[in-house]
């Protein structure tokens, strides 16, 4: 399909993989050092195998209503009425993500860079590149998500420069804390894989559909491996009780290193850093915009964009503390768990149900 | 589009004008005195006594680092009192060094690095030392060396020559902080001196969890690293006969190879180190032929057993003031994991049994026999 | 005798129209001793001699009769004659520079085309010169410069296709393509839009490229101009259009992408490992000094202290303790006083120039921080920004560099480094976004073409390029004898 929303398989993969390790990877080894301690990998391990599996049930679903989103899918299965609410649903859950992910983004920056400047000044300056692309589409978001993958291989190559630094030690014995402990991380880690569902929203505008499945499963594949790299990197750096205590592991991480000339690369990092966490706040924003003109049928209008940006904004501004912003990030996860929940019901319920579903399934 | 164009443009065009209302964050460059070393002791009422050395920039001003101290029983207090009289906004982001006293040392430092984890702009590279007597007296006498640089870039390079032939340890807060958290290795730090003429190196300080309990001399630090499993580049002083003018044997230890076993069966266990080094032959004196093979096969086994007879020293040593800081416990935890969760390690760690065995090879003589 | 052949072309409406216009004119004549009729030509555009010798004097050694009969026109020994059907055609023909011959008892007017109109010399563009390939450029007639094409590419299927744009001046515009490689969507996109264009002259390029342009609000340059012919050729051989216009020497090539602007001939005149570092150097060096260095020197000056190196500390510190402004003023007032001193340096002429620039450049160094208005630091940074901006080939990229370097430190001075990260964020969308003549123009790197990066930072070897950049859309992908 043409148009300014046409992506190739290649670039949903990327998009997937930017959305679901641009704000989760940041905090996520600290979380799992308290509930697991030095065997977080193996959490993030047992997820992400579940989570490829689950991303592999959502491309079945999708090719069995081939070439329509989610939003037409729960229509056709749910009866239109329920099918409108599930799509408003999904709609604000979309909002809220993206508020949260600005939310997490403007309380990192205050501890890391800017303690003084006011939040509302910084919200609009962060999501300015947000605002350009999402009003082109989805085609130029995607191409983004290209020059993004720089600041990924940024953090690849300081975290080998670290190795030296790393005391493996710290990892063994592993499988310490025992299988019940770890089942019950799983929540935790899931949460790093929250993204998984943006597929079913875009699924219509993916060029080469046959690829899809490869490139969904290898985006989840990505991310566990990456996921694993950075927990592994922290773990060994900084043992399990220091990294319980750090609020900010991957960037605690940035400030090791003491380079030969200048010293201190933690600013350098960081700001490679924001490049991803921006990206990640704009698949959702991206999502919630695209699903605004499909679920409410509306056109492309400069006032509904405003209004659309501003709400994003304001409701970013209403949690500034740091605790209470990982909780609000933690009910919106639930809320991802949901959707996931949502999209596997639609697969067992078009098991039984077949208007809708076509041959190629 | 245009319009979508126009509103980037003009939320840039607002972004610049919050621009002329003030930047909040703003640290202007010459505004800023920095502080390069920090000075932590404490005085005779045991109050903590923050000391700080700034460079001076102004090429009028004729002493050329700034020396304020103050004190507080916060650090953050502390450097806000000084700010009081400094005339320049003090930032801590480029220190160099934080220099504790021995006494200080003695009584504990964890808490006090807590302001460095916690403000990310604060460095944790910042080394850590601890200084035989007053940070704050080893400041102000810096001030007469007449040949010296700058006193933080005078302790800088030493620290960094000293470390580079293993004489002292590398230290910096996010090792303390490390270290002090995991409790199963124990902190070191630098060790140093200070009198009229010049700041020395000592060696190390051995702390017990957060608190300092003894010192190694140079070379036991270099012994202390091999043990570590770290890179060693330390000289070694081989003498046998004290009574001439230049006696005994420099070499240099290179490179080493380390192999432990624990052996937990018994009660206290057992620890059999094994250490293979590689070492060249630096400045010798006349007594020794070690041209000849049985010669310096000779001197290697010499050298092992002396090496061997240091390695126990230390180890007693370690084990007498309590600190661990070649990580046994960690290893046993590692390795041996439900053994470690039935015993105490601090209890037994003095009755551990350790087997040292060390392996010699003099690898190179230099360029003449 | 006789009657007056009532035809189409009026002699009376011709000279007519062509009144006040001293510099046209007319010969008059009478065919066979009897019937008036006229040469008419303008006097500084014809080859007097040729005329006399081959037009004149064989038409008038012709009767009525034998003027009569098309054949015998076509039987003059001169090129290019043509016969003219119309008034409108006539005064075309006149003023580009042809001889008519009209006459009321003949039905038609003949038009003999010998332009020898005053034209430069072919030599190297100044803006473009180079060290290693030819020594030729464009110049402002256009059939030169089809002629110089023509040279280079000695293939049928190099064709051109004319448009001729203007209400007033009546320029001819020229779009050359070669048939069998180029996209024919494209240049018939191309044609249609400049066919479209509505304006009464275009003295330069910049008129055409302005309204045939799919962004004309961005500051990135969308097609790349040049006066080189090697230049042009190689575009063609790739798939890419050309568009020459009559009275300028420079020429357009279309599509494009952002590397093109960093693309010199020299990278290819040379081996693959001197021109990859050549282009390397161009690349890295100026695209990010040119832009980052003084955003840079601003946040890290202005917002984060501890980025400086600690032997730079002091030293630092003491030059920026005797300076009264911060930073930002500091740069401001620099580029301002650099960007003045380019401006000026264009209009000087040659030899004032040299000494004002030196003078300038004194001036600006050394008294400025003698003076304690800035410090050395920015001194050192303005002037590498100003040489890194230099080392850009094409003056247009160079400016739109320009530019956005002010962006970024008016971004950086109001929020250090995420206000850089936010404006190159900006930057890259921008640059995504936009498309030369519909095809991506930050192509090859998104959408990622992984054959086209051969050529973008390094420059590799030739025989690694066998196939034709994707950006062209060309038909033919392979260069070579595979068709």
């Amino acid at each position: 399909m043409t148009g300014n929303n046409a992506i190739t398989s290649k670039q949903m993969m990327r998009f997937t993989f930017v959305c679901q390790t641009g704000i989760g990877v940041i905090n996520l080894p600290a979380l799992l050092a308290k509930e697991v301690g030095h065997d977080g990998w193996i959490s993030v391990l047992a997820t992400g195998i579940i989570a490829i599996f689950l991303s592999s049930l959502i491309v079945v679903l999708l090719r069995r209503f081939s070439d329509k989103c989610i939003y037409d899918i729960t229509k056709l299965l749910f009866g239109r009425v329920a099918g409108f609410i599930i799509n408003t649903l999904f709609f604000i859950y979309l909002i809220f993500t993206t508020s949260g992910g600005l939310m997490v983004f403007l309380v990192y920056l205050k501890i890391t860079l800017f303690p003084l400047t006011p939040s509302i000044v910084m919200a609009p300056l962060i999501i300015l590149p947000s605002i350009y692309m999402v009003w082109q589409g989805m085609k130029t978001v995607a191409r983004f998500k290209m020059v993004t993958i720089f600041a990924y291989v940024i953090v690849i190559i300081y975290i080998i420069l670290l190795v030296k630094k790393m005391r493996f030690s710290f990892l063994l014995p592993i499988g310490e804390t025992g299988f019940a402990t770890l089942l019950s991380s799983i929540r935790t880690s899931f949460f790093a894989f929250i993204g998984l569902e943006l597929i079913a929203i875009f699924y219509p505008e993916i060029s080469d559909k046959e690829n899809a499945l490869k490139s969904h499963v290898c985006a989840n594949l990505f991310t566990m491996l990456f996921i694993i790299v950075v927990v592994l990197a922290c773990t060994a750096l900084f043992g399990e009780n220091l990294l319980a205590v750090i609020n900010i592991p991957l960037f605690n991480l940035s400030r090791v290193y003491h380079a030969p000339i200048i010293e201190r690369v933690d600013l350098y990092l960081i700001s490679a850093w924001f490049i991803a966490m921006g990206c990640s706040i704009r698949a959702y924003m991206m999502a919630a915009y695209y699903s605004m003109g499909k679920i409410f049928r509306m056109k492309k209008s400069f006032l509904i964009y405003v209004l659309f940006i501003s709400v994003i904004i304001g409701l970013s501004l209403l949690i500034i503390d740091i605790n209470k912003a990982f909780m609000f990030l933690d009910a919106i996860n639930y809320g991802g768990i949901g959707a996931v929940i949502l999209l596997m019901l639609c697969l067992i319920l078009s098991m039984f149900r077949n208007n809708g579903v076509s041959d190629n399934g | 589009m245009d319009k979508i164009k126009k509103a980037v443009l003009v939320l840039t065009v607002a972004q610049c004008i919050f621009l002329l209302s003030g930047c909040w964050d703003q640290k202007i460059f010459e505004e800023i005195g920095f502080i390069l070393q920090l000075g932590l002791e404490l005085n005779e009422n045991d109050e903590l006594v923050y000391s700080l050395t700034m460079p001076v920039v102004n090429k009028e001003i004729e002493q050329d680092i700034e020396i304020l101290s103050t004190t507080a029983p916060l650090l953050r207090e502390a450097r806000d009192k000084i700010r009081n009289f400094s005339g320049k906004r003090i930032e801590g982001g480029k220190t160099q060094q934080i220099h504790f006293s021995r006494e200080l040392a003695e009584k504990g430092v964890g808490d006090i690095l807590d302001v460095f984890l916690r403000s990310p702009e604060n460095p944790i590279l910042a080394n850590i030392t601890v200084v035989d007597g007053s940070p704050l007296e080893m400041f102000e006498m810096s001030l007469e060396y007449k040949d010296k640089t700058r006193v933080a870039f005078y302790v800088s390079n030493l620290i960094d020559e000293t470390r580079k032939r293993t004489a002292t340890p590398e230290t910096r807060i996010y090792d303390l902080a490390i270290l002090q958290h995991c409790k199963t290795i124990d902190p070191t730090a630098i060790y140093m001196r200070y009198d009229e003429k010049k700041i020395e190196v000592l060696g190390t300080a051995l702390f017990k969890e957060d608190k300092m309990v003894g010192n190694l001399n140079i070379v036991d630090t270099g012994i202390l690293h091999a043990l570590m499993g770290k890179k060693i580049n330390f000289s070694y002083y081989y003498r046998e006969n004290d009574k001439d003018i230049k006696s005994g044997i420099a070499f240099s230890f290179k490179l080493v190879r380390r192999k432990i076993e624990i052996d937990t069966s018994d009660s206290a266990p057992k620890i059999n180190i094994s250490l293979n080094y590689i070492t060249s032959l630096d400045e010798y004196d006349s007594h020794h032929r070690l041209d000849v093979a049985e010669n310096k096969e000779e001197m290697e086994m010499k050298l092992s057993d002396v090496m061997k007879s240091d390695c126990e020293r230390i180890l007693a040593y370690l084990q007498e003031v309590g600190s661990d800081p070649i990580g046994f416990a960690e290893m046993v935890r590692s390795k041996h994991n439900a053994y470690y969760k039935t015993i105490d390690w601090r209890r037994i760690y003095p009755e551990i049994e350790f087997n040292v065995e060390i392996k010699t090879t003099i690898e190179s003589q230099g360029a003449v026999n | 005798m006789f009657a007056k052949a009532k035809g189409p072309i009026d002699t009376q409406e011709i000279i007519d129209r062509l009144t006040d216009c001293p510099d046209i004119d007319k010969k008059k004549v009478f065919i066979g001793g009897k019937y008036e009729a006229y040469f008419i030509y303008i006097t500084g555009q014809i080859d007097k001699d040729i005329i006399q010798r081959d037009f004149i004097s064989n038409i008038m050694g012709m009767e009525l009769e034998q003027l009569s009969n098309t054949i015998n026109i076509h039987n003059i020994p001169c090129c290019e004659i043509k016969i003219i059907n119309s008034a409108d055609d006539a005064i075309k023909d006149i003023l580009s520079g042809h001889t008519l011959f009209v006459a009321d008892v003949l039905p038609y007017g003949i038009s003999y085309k010998n332009v020898k109109a005053d034209k430069r010399n072919v030599e190297e563009p100044i803006s473009e010169k180079n060290l290693r390939g030819p020594h030729e450029g464009f110049i402002e007639t256009i059939d030169t410069n089809l002629s110089m094409l023509r040279r280079r590419i000695h293939s049928e299927k190099l064709k051109y296709k004319t448009i001729t744009i203007g209400t007033t001046t009546r320029q001819t515009v020229i779009i050359a393509y070669i048939e069998g490689i180029a996209n024919e969507a494209l240049v018939n996109a191309l044609y249609d839009k400049i066919s479209s264009i509505e304006i009464d002259g275009s003295p330069t390029i910049g008129f055409i490229e302005e309204n045939i342009v799919s962004h004309p609000n961005s500051i990135f340059p969308q097609f790349l101009t040049t006066e080189r012919p090697d230049k042009a050729t190689s575009a063609l051989l790739e798939g890419k259009i050309i568009v020459l216009q009559e009275g300028t020497p420079v020429v357009l090539i279309a599509p494009v992408t952002f590397i093109s602007f960093f693309q010199t001939v020299d990278d290819y005149s040379k081996m693959w490992i001197h021109g990859s570092f050549l282009r390397f150097i161009r690349l890295t060096g100026a695209l990010f000094i040119a832009i980052f260095l003084p955003a840079f020197y601003i946040a890290i000056t202005s917002f984060h202290y501890y980025a400086v190196p600690l032997t730079l500390l002091i030293t630092l510190a003491e030059s920026r303790s005797k300076v009264p402004f911060p930073p930002i003023i500091e740069i401001f007032i620099l580029e301002f006083t650099v960007e003045l001193i380019r401006e000026a340096a264009i209009r000087l002429p040659t030899y004032v120039g040299t000494a004002i620039t030196l003078f300038a450049g004194l001036i600006v160094g050394q008294a400025a921080v003698e003076a304690g208005i800035v410090s050395n630091l920015v001194i050192v940074i303005v002037g590498a920004t100003a040489i890194a901006s230099y080392v850009i080939p094409s003056h247009d990229m160079s400016l739109a560099i320009r530019i956005l370097r002010f962006f970024f430190i008016v971004a950086s001075a109001a929020f250090g480094m995420i206000g850089i990260v936010a404006c190159s964020g900006l930057t890259i969308a921008h640059l995504i976004r936009l498309d030369s003549l519909g095809q991506p123009y930050f192509s090859p790197f998104s959408p990622l073409a992984k054959d086209d990066l051969k050529d973008t930072i390094f420059r590799l070897p030739l025989k690694l390029m066998k196939q034709r950049p994707k950006t062209s859309r060309p038909k033919d992908d392979f260069r070579g004898e595979n068709n």
